[in-house]
């Protein structure tokens, strides 16, 4: 850790302090940064969290087709299936479906893309934070 | 079916424990990590390490349905809980149930019933295992008399449906009980709305004692001896001791009878502790609750009886009968375990995650240290501060609290603080030596001077 227990302890306390705020308003998210700490608190359907996902620089000519985004497994899970390469999908529309024991739950895309490739097996244990697939941004 | 593959739904020093005794019985291992431990040592000996989720707990080492696909995909046969996080939820072992994985701990309705508070004190009272006297419902202040009289005073006047000290006064004699009735059954009423009372005998100087107990599910429970583990802050234990050495020989074997007898009578599986209040000065001790887990404590208990609990739980979650009788079990010398956490004690044991910088333990015959740190470790802010536990064993207690305050003065920890300096001034206190200490000493005696010291 490079922050020290009272930075961590405060970036907490700030944390709670926007979570108190975005819940008892009508906003989507709250995104602060500061000197030291940013922070990112976004409601489910809002757009993606720019700290894990860092701002693409802009597109040059080679890059038209606009910045990537990696979809990853927000936790341990049997990926069952995922959309194929170039698919097209708009904001929210589910990109794959994972499976915790019995339960089914899907991954939807917090941009409007075309899936470009595919980087896990359907079938296969996927662990947290591992590339399910990658979008690139419709321009 | 003895396990082949063993999940490890733990983190820190007790899953690098449970992997390391998993691998002495040729058993691969698989252990769970959130996102911030990915570089655990656990992970690092284990044949393969799962992420389960991001660092917050609740979201990786607290989903039990994360764990238990986890471990079904991975394919693990075994999952060992170690203590805390989900050691004593019984959603686990019925999960572990119902998708084939044995679970390395008691049956999921043992779990359930012990975990309940009434539940298990009527367990304990219908296997013959002493209760703190107490009373009924107090009814009126001349009750309080006489109930205080049969009871032994000093005695806790306790509101029924309270909580938190609310409605609880403290009576030395009948006059106090007649005027404490008033004030605590008042309280009580402003308090929840309910002025019923009841009493207890009020342990004053009680020592925390506890018998660690295997069983093999069906009625066959082996024991290893009492711990004492009187040395507690908020009652978080730092200092573990076994034998008890403030208990006669003859209070000692009506303890361990006590503590089998319960376990037997709900046929236990696997390894527990029956905790007790032992009051000291009557010579008696009382049940507080069963603890249905492996606990932190249990290297002390190993150390005097020579046997690898955890090895011998896995064994038996595997199918296997004890692998020893009680007649087997020799309880020799004294062991002494501290519980060193990367917290500052002149900062109010503020918890202080950090990078250990050097790392450099005692070693030696009769020295022993659980732990899953090393140079260049890092200690996460996410979960609790313990960095290790350093356990010696001597011939008796003296000389094993000589041991320790050496092995203590040679054990080199740089970059966080940690509470070896507290653990080293502790066993050094005349009150500690002379063994005249109890659940509230440190808090009460030593650390108010500690304070002072160190400002």
């Amino acid at each position: 850790m490079t922050m020290n227990e009272d930075a961590v302890r405060k970036a907490v306390n700030d944390a709670r302090a926007l979570l108190a705020e975005l819940i008892s308003s009508h906003w989507q998210e709250i995104h602060v940064v500061s000197s030291d700490t940013e922070i990112f608190i976004a409601r489910r359907d809002a757009s993606a969290n720019p700290l894990l996902h860092p701002r693409q620089q802009e597109p040059t000519e080679a890059d038209a087709t606009g910045p990537e985004l990696p979809i990853k497994a927000p936790h341990v899970a049997t990926l069952v299936e995922a959309l194929s390469i170039g698919a097209v999908v708009s904001a929210g529309q589910k990109v794959a479906t994972l499976r915790v024991l019995d339960n089914h739950m899907d991954v939807v895309s917090p941009i409007s893309g075309t899936v470009v490739r595919i980087d896990a097996e359907a079938g296969s244990l996927v662990q947290y934070d591992d590339p399910l697939l990658l979008l690139v941004q419709l321009t | 079916m003895a396990i082949k593959k063993l999940f490890v739904a733990n983190r820190g020093e007790i899953a690098l424990r449970i992997v390391r005794a998993a691998q002495s019985l040729n058993i691969e291992t698989v252990v769970a990590v959130s996102d911030a431990d990915r570089e655990s040592a656990a992970a690092r000996l284990a044949d393969r390490a799962i992420v389960l989720g991001p660092a917050a707990a609740a979201k990786s080492y607290l989903d039990p349905r994360l764990v238990v696909h986890a471990a079904k995909e991975s394919g693990c046969d075994g999952l060992h809980p170690g203590y805390g996080f989900l050691s004593e939820r019984a959603i686990l072992p019925r999960l572990c149930a119902e998708h084939g994985i044995a679970f390395v701990g008691p049956q999921a309705d043992v779990i359930d019933a012990l975990g309940d508070k009434l539940k298990a004190r009527a367990m304990a009272g219908a296997a013959g295992v002493p209760l703190v006297p107490g009373s009924d419902c107090v009814a009126s202040a001349a009750d309080a008399r006489v109930e205080g009289r049969r009871i032994g005073f000093p005695v806790l006047l306790k509101a029924a449906a309270g909580g938190g000290g609310r409605g609880m006064v403290i009576a030395n004699n009948e006059d106090e009980a007649e005027a404490g009735f008033h004030r605590a059954s008042a309280e009580a009423v402003a308090a929840f709305g309910d002025g019923t009372l009841f009493m207890e005998r009020f342990v004053p100087e009680a020592r925390h004692v506890e018998v660690q107990l295997m069983g093999d599910g069906h009625g066959q429970v082996l024991h290893f001896g009492e711990r004492d583990c009187s040395v507690q802050r908020r009652y978080q234990k730092l200092i573990e001791e076994a034998p008890c050495a403030a208990m006669s020989d003859e209070l000692r074997s009506r303890l361990h009878e006590a503590a089998v007898a319960l376990a037997a009578s709900v046929n236990y599986r696997n390894a527990g502790t029956a905790e007790f209040l032992f009051d000291v000065q009557r010579q008696e001790f009382y049940f507080i609750e069963v603890n249905a887990r492996i606990q932190v404590e249990h290297p002390v208990s190993e150390m005097i009886s020579g046997f690898d609990l955890v090895q011998e739980q896995i064994r038996i979650a595997g199918g296997a009968g004890l692998s020893i009788r009680q007649d087997d079990v020799r309880l020799s010398g004294h062991a002494i375990e501290c519980r060193i956490n990367a917290e500052d004690p002149a900062r109010d044991f503020m918890p202080s995650p950090g990078t250990i910088a050097r790392w450099e333990p005692p070693a030696g015959p009769g020295t022993r240290l659980d732990s899953h740190m090393s140079a260049g470790a890092t200690i996460p802010p996410f979960y609790d501060s313990m960095v290790g536990k350093l356990i010696v064993h001597g011939t008796n207690r003296a000389n094993a609290i000589d041991m320790l305050s050496d092995a203590i003065d040679r054990f080199v920890v740089e970059g966080v603080p940690t509470t070896l300096g507290l653990h080293r001034a502790i066993i050094a206190h005349p009150d500690f030596v002379a063994n005249r200490i109890h659940t509230r000493w440190l808090e009460q005696v030593f650390l108010p001077d500690f304070g002072k010291q160190a400002a």
